[in-house]
């Protein structure tokens, strides 16, 4: 009996977090998470930007649920490993555009830069389709 | 209870808890790739971009679907549909499995379709590429997901190209 209640109350510590948390996702790390969410790409437009995130995303097998040209933002689903959602929002800047996804597995964030490097491996190949316009 | 057993048990329930997969690779680009691009792509000529996407869009009509989604500025339209997943296959084996004491057997039931299509511009004006690509979520009878896929089947792809050549045609001749 000591053993199991020990178990559970194990079991219960390993997904604790406060509904702060669990609501914004907590502190600390946030401009670490966004510079590995996020891509600078020069001489580029906006257009051609969210062109190619849509090529890629549709490349990666995901299906656009919302795009918005003047907010610069594409959400798309993607239903193996899991249903996994993705975000990836375009701004303007002086020489370009920056772009920045951020992608959830069910309830997970996805956290890991290998995420976010093979999907800008994959973008840099449509950004090249796009701007050349061979697709 | 061992220590063995204890930790068996709470990894088998973090493990429960947690992982479907390794994410990282549903971001790589598949080996069948290019293959898969060529199967959901076809090139139109002579055509605006917006008389692609209204041939689009009355091709999801004529197919059943409902748009969820569009922003014609990134020729970009989504649309779902509902649909019956009854397998006669399943049924049969269930059947079987009942006949034999093997109890009601669950069998797909219901799915629903989202299908997005996206047209591109080419090199040379009026020139676009329409890509399109389809998922579906089945739920069987018990009312649990039993398939979360997304849609490889050539047929599909050629079916709905069929239509949508047609529906190009009339709006090229409009």
């Amino acid at each position: 009996m000591k053993t199991l209640i020990i178990t559970l109350a194990f079991i219960s510590l390993v997904g604790c977090q406060t509904l702060s948390q669990q609501a914004t996702g907590g502190g600390g790390t946030q401009l670490q998470t966004r510079q590995l969410q996020t891509k600078n790409v020069e001489d580029i437009t906006k257009t051609q930007a969210l062109r190619a995130s849509i090529a890629t995303l549709q490349d990666l097998e995901f299906v656009i649920d919302k795009a918005d040209f003047v907010l610069g933002s594409v959400t798309a689903t993607k239903l193996t490993y899991g249903i996994i959602k993705i975000t990836v929002i375009v701004r303007k800047t002086k020489r370009g555009v920056t772009i920045r996804a951020n992608a959830r597995q069910g309830k997970n964030p996805l956290a890991d830069p290998l995420v976010y490097q093979n999907f800008f491996t994959a973008l840099d190949k449509s950004i090249f389709l796009v701007k050349n316009k061979i697709n | 209870m061992s220590i063995t057993k204890i930790l068996s048990i709470t990894l088998a329930a973090a493990i429960l808890t947690g992982c479907v997969g390794n994410p990282v690779e549903a971001f790589k680009l598949s080996a069948t790739n290019l293959q898969d691009r060529q199967i959901q792509s076809r090139v139109y000529k002579k055509i605006k971009e917006e008389s692609i996407l209204a041939a689009s869009a009355a091709v999801f009509q004529d197919m059943g679907y409902t748009l969820s989604e569009s922003e014609t500025r990134l020729g970009v339209i989504t649309a779902t549909k509902d649909a019956d997943a009854t397998d006669g296959g399943q049924v049969a084996l269930a059947i079987f499995a009942a006949l034999f004491g093997g109890g009601q057997a669950a069998i797909d039931d219901k799915q629903r379709f989202t299908t997005t299509i996206v047209v591109l511009p080419r090199g040379s004006s009026d020139t676009h590429t329409v890509r399109m690509t389809m998922q579906r979520v089945v739920w069987n009878t018990q009312g649990n997901v039993s398939k979360l896929e997304t849609i490889k089947d050539e047929t599909v792809y050629k079916t709905f190209f069929e239509k949508l050549s047609k529906a190009v045609f009339l709006e090229k001749n409009i």
